[in-house]
Order: structure tokens, then C-alpha cells, then sequence
């Protein structure tokens, strides 16, 4: 007998909240980096492809296998895949939908306390001191590296901030899926637009803005004969739309029987389009170009994703009239979108704890945080050492696309296409045209295979040699320096006893329950 | 360098700006016109005629 779950309130809760997840850091700051870099508007052509091809397809198959598992009470991968499949080896698949969304956690949390910290310093004045004096690149620098201290100087601020933005992610959970995911997104979606179409107004409204949109939109058609350009477009679109993570899964879980899941993904994945095309295409880059010309932009993309968000944006707020405001609009923008990224991480592991090992809801909350805590504390004081790259790599690249491409492959092979398909019309309320039902079966895990394929001829040998990094370089660690080789390597064999531990938890997680099954009903 | 936006970028930049908000426009209509539950008098339900 299936147990009550909780369910959401509304449509357009579990649609802001989809949207949410989706809607982060990537649309502002990786978006047009990437759109820039690689072809201009002509980027948009494999991009938009990326997004009929794999986007909505996969979307829509992971919205259907949520609802589907939430139907016997799985809320989480390794659940909603044995239920799919029905074969004992399809659950172990699913640690791979627990493992990514606990791995990005484990640093998104960290980046996201930055901008909370950032938001505070462009209130009180001292980003703005640090901007007029040309030294914001040491500002943040000191910031990250926990040199900046708060409460005369016994604490890093940077651990002040962390803490904070640790502890108010779980009070969000804390009050589960309607009373906290669902009420947050409903509050804070509204105001990431406000906030966004405050941003979007200066932009349109700066002199010489042609200019700025030109580098942005300018097609560069050459761009297109590029196999890398194509890749860099499916990357995004699988990183921007927050699938193949798990959190869509597990959001879908809760979403009644029969409701419609087509338009709610449609509707979250075109929100998530909005932000980050109009908003992101349109607010960094141009402005970066208008303030500090055409001829610097290079220099300035170089500096990154991070540099671009916490450096280059502040000097150019800088520059123009109610420099404090704006640059606190940007980060509170920033920090939203983080937050409602970040609690849609959070629920996969929770959920696992409650449905597979029927655990309440405050204890699933302790176990998920207090690994968090240590992993995010290893990420607070690893940064200089590499340890959020390395996360973010093994979370936010590999086991997307890995994971991505067992949905599809399970979606349309194992589960079957004819049920899929009927699965996903089931309560629709727009009629998904038939030839997506091709893309659905053929295209979309064929893509994710060749992608997944590519990346194992071209990259892989050298991810885990290591090749490229100095074998002799030292990096800092709790104080100390140490080998930047043997701190990867340690810091990759913690990861995948991480994923051991989690495979062995789904054992005895169905090994209880076989145990317990047989003592309610011991004549089966 | 293109030092404004050619005919070229303003035609990408103006089919991004409407294929995203037609999708937002197209869903925002479809989700405000939400199934009306059909609810059918047991009166005037002609399966109940047909009942014995």
C-alpha cells in the first residue's frame, strides 16, 4: 500500500518552481560568455536546434518518469528507475540522480553565499569604496580566499555568509514541498523579473547599446562548420534547462496523477529561454562592450564566469549613476536565482531518505546536511586547491550528460516508447506533435550518446591522468600547502566513496524493505 | 569588428526575442485556459436512459 505524499498546491508552483531550478547563475554569466565566444547570434542556430532536440525532449521524459515514479511513492532516481524498469540493477543506476545534484551543491552553495555577501558589501558601500579605488579584483579575491573578516576579524566573512546561505536552504526544505519549495518560488520567481527587467531597462537605455548588442548578436556564420560549437550549444542548453540532474525528477514526483506535465515543462523551459536569452543575452556583455569598448571585451571574457559576475559587473555599475543600487539589484538577482537552483538540488537526496528508507522528514534533512556541511566545508576551504572545479566538473558536466543519457536510453528502450509517449500525454493540455515522438525515440538518446562518446575519445584519458597539471605544484589547504595532484586525487577518491556509500544505502534500503514486506505479509 | 549591429545580428536578435516570448505567450494562454472539469447531470445523461 502506497503512503500519502506530499503533493503541490497549484500548477504554477511546480512550474516557478521547475523554472527556479533552471534559472541560476549560468543564464546571466554563462549564457553570453558562451554565445560571445562562439559565433555570436550564429551560436543561437545549434542552440536553438539543442534546444528542439534535447532540451524539450529530455524534459519531458524526465517530468513524465517523476510523475510516474511519484505514483508509487519515489521521489528520487534510484525509486522512480526500479519502478521504471523493474529490474534490481535499475535502481543503482539512480545514485547517479543522487550523487550529481549532492556534488554541485556541495560548491553551488558556497558561490551562492558569495553573492549574498557581494549584495551586502554593495550596500554598506564597500564594494563601491573597492571599486573606486580600481581594486575589486583583490576585493574578491580576499573575500574568497577567506582573508576578509567580519566581527572584528574573528570570523571570515566568506564563512559567515556560507553558514547563512547553508542554513536558510534547509529551513526552505525544512518546510517541505508546498509550505517551503513551492511558497519560495511563488515569492521569489516575480522578483528575479522585476529584478531582471530593472537591469534590462538601463541596458536598452545606455548610449551607443548598439555597439554592445553588435558583439553579442552579430552572426559570425564560420562558427557553424565548428564540431566544437555545436557541443559547446548542447552543453548549455543541458546545463541551462538544470536536466539530467535529478531535481526535475524528483520536482515531477510530486505532481498529482494526472496532471498535465507537458505544458508545465514547456512553460518552465520557455521562462528559463526568457531569462536567459532576453535577460542573460542582453544585460552583461553588451554593457561590458558599451563601458569598457570592444577592444577590451577579450581581456574581460578571459577573466571568466566569476570574474565577469563579481568584478567586471560592480566596475561597470560603478561607472554609471546609483552605482550602489544597481550593483545590489545584480546580486540579489543573482542570489534568487541561486537559492531556488539550490533547494532544487537539495530535495533529491531528502527525498531518497523519506520514500526509500522512511525516514521523517527532519532526519532526512540532518543526514543530507550534515554531509553537505562537511563536502561544502572541504569546498570553502579547498577553492584555492581546486576543489570546486573538480566538483563542478564530476557534478555539473560529467554526471549530467551521464545520467541525461540513462533517462533517454530507459525512457525509450526499456520503458518503451508506445508507453512513454501515452505516459506523457496522459493529462496534457497542448497536443505534442507526433514527429517529437521520432525525436523522443531516435534523436534525442542518439545525440546524448554522441556526445557522451565524443567526450570519451577526446577528453577522458587526459581528465584522469591529469594531464597538464603540474606535478610539482603546491596549493594551499587548511593552511598548509600541499601537492595539487595528490589533493585531487584524494578529493576524487572521497567523490566516488561517496558514490559507493550511496549504492550501498540503496541496497539495504531495499533489502529492509524486502524484509519488511515479508513480515506484513509472511504467506507470500 | 562590426562596430553596430548589422542587418544580420538585428534579424537574429529580433527571431530569438519573438520565438522565446510567442513560447512564453503560447504557454501563458494555455495554461489560463485551464480544462473545465465536465460535469454532467445525472438527469440529462443519456447512459442512464439506457440503464435498466
Amino acid at each position: 500500500m502506497a503512503q500519502q505524499r506530499e503533493q503541490w498546491g497549484s500548477k504554477i508552483g511546480v512550474i516557478l518552481a521547475v523554472a527556479g531550478s533552471a534559472i541560476g547563475l549560468g543564464n546571466f554569466l554563462r549564457f553570453p560568455v558562451k554565445a560571445a565566444s562562439f559565433g555570436g547570434g550564429a551560436f543561437l542556430i545549434p542552440y536553438f536546434v539543442a534546444f528542439l532536440l534535447l532540451g524539450i525532449p529530455l524534459a519531458w521524459m524526465e517530468w513524465t518518469l517523476g510523475r510516474y515514479g511519484g505514483r508509487y511513492s519515489h521521489g528520487s532516481a534510484p525509486g522512480i528507475l526500479n519502478a521504471v524498469v523493474r529490474k534490481p540493477w535499475a535502481k543503482y543506476l539512480g545514485s547517479l540522480g543522487i550523487i550529481g545534484p549532492l556534488l554541485i551543491n556541495f560548491y553551488y552553495i558556497y558561490i551562492e553565499s558569495w553573492l549574498l555577501g557581494f549584495a551586502w558589501y554593495a550596500l554598506t558601500g564597500d564594494l563601491m569604496e573597492a571599486v573606486s579605488a580600481n581594486a575589486v579584483g583583490p576585493f574578491f579575491e580576499n573575500y574568497i580566499l577567506l582573508k576578509t573578516t567580519l566581527l572584528h576579524g574573528t570570523v571570515p566573512a566568506a564563512l559567515a555568509f556560507f553558514l547563512a546561505t547553508f542554513f536558510l536552504n534547509l529551513l526552505v526544505v525544512y518546510g517541505g514541498i508546498r509550505r517551503g519549495i513551492e511558497r519560495i518560488s511563488v515569492l521569489v520567481m516575480p522578483i528575479i523579473l522585476v529584478l531582471g527587467l530593472i537591469l534590462l531597462a538601463r541596458v536598452l537605455t545606455l548610449p551607443n547599446i548598439t555597439q554592445g548588442l553588435a558583439f553579442m548578436w552579430n552572426p559570425d556564420f564560420s562558427a557553424l562548420a565548428k564540431p566544437r560549437v555545436w557541443l559547446e550549444a548542447s552543453g548549455q542548453i543541458f546545463f541551462t534547462l538544470s536536466i539530467g540532474i535529478g531535481a526535475v525528477l524528483t520536482y515531477a514526483s510530486y505532481v498529482k496523477r494526472k496532471q498535465d506535465v507537458a505544458l508545465s515543462s514547456l512553460s518552465a523551459n520557455a521562462a528559463n529561454e526568457f531569462a536567459e536569452v532576453i535577460l542573460g543575452g542582453t544585460i552583461v556583455v553588451p554593457m561590458a562592450v558599451v563601458v569598457f569598448g570592444a577592444a577590451n571585451i577579450e581581456t574581460i571574457a578571459k577573466m571568466g564566469t566569476f570574474g565577469l559576475g563579481f568584478q567586471t559587473m560592480p566596475m561597470i555599475f560603478g561607472k554609471m549613476p546609483l552605482p550602489q543600487f544597481f550593483q545590489f539589484i545584480w546580486f540579489a538577482l543573482l542570489f534568487f536565482a541561486g537559492v531556488t537552483s539550490s533547494i532544487s538540488l537539495l530535495q533529491p537526496p531528502i527525498a531518497f531518505f523519506e520514500d526509500e528508507l522512511g525516514m521523517k522528514r527532519r532526519s532526512s534533512i540532518l543526514v543530507t546536511g550534515a554531509v553537505l556541511l562537511a563536502m561544502g566545508l572541504l569546498a570553502v576551504y579547498g577553492l584555492g586547491a581546486g576543489a570546486v572545479d573538480e566538483m563542478d566538473f564530476w557534478g555539473g558536466t560529467v554526471a549530467l550528460v551521464v545520467f541525461g543519457t540513462v533517462e533517454a536510453i530507459l525512457f525509450s528502450w526499456v520503458f518503451g516508447i508506445e508507453r512513454g509517449w501515452k505516459e506523457l500525454n496522459e493529462g496534457s493540455q497542448i497536443r505534442i506533435p507526433r514527429f517529437f515522438k521520432f525525436v523522443l525515440q531516435w534523436v534525442t538518446p542518439t545525440y546524448l550518446v554522441i556526445i557522451l562518446v565524443t567526450w570519451f575519445i577526446t577528453d577522458f584519458r587526459s581528465v584522469i591522468l591529469l594531464e597538464g597539471v603540474d606535478r610539482a605544484a603546491q596549493v594551499p589547504f587548511l593552511g598548509m600547502m600541499v601537492n595539487k595532484v595528490h589533493f585531487i586525487t584524494g578529493l576524487r577518491l572521497v567523490l566516488v566513496g561517496l558514490l559507493l556509500a550511496i549504492n550501498a544505502v540503496i541496497f539495504f534500503a531495499w533489502r529492509k524493505r524486502k524484509l519488511d514486506d515479508k513480515l506484513l505479509h509472511p504467506l507470500d | 569588428m562590426h562596430p553596430t549591429l548589422t542587418p544580420g545580428g538585428w534579424i537574429f536578435l529580433s527571431l530569438a526575442w519573438i520565438f522565446i516570448l510567442g513560447l512564453n505567450a503560447y504557454c501563458m494562454a494555455k495554461l489560463l485556459r485551464e480544462k473545465k472539469e465536465e460535469i454532467v447531470d445525472p438527469l440529462t445523461n443519456p447512459e442512464d436512459d439506457a440503464k435498466p
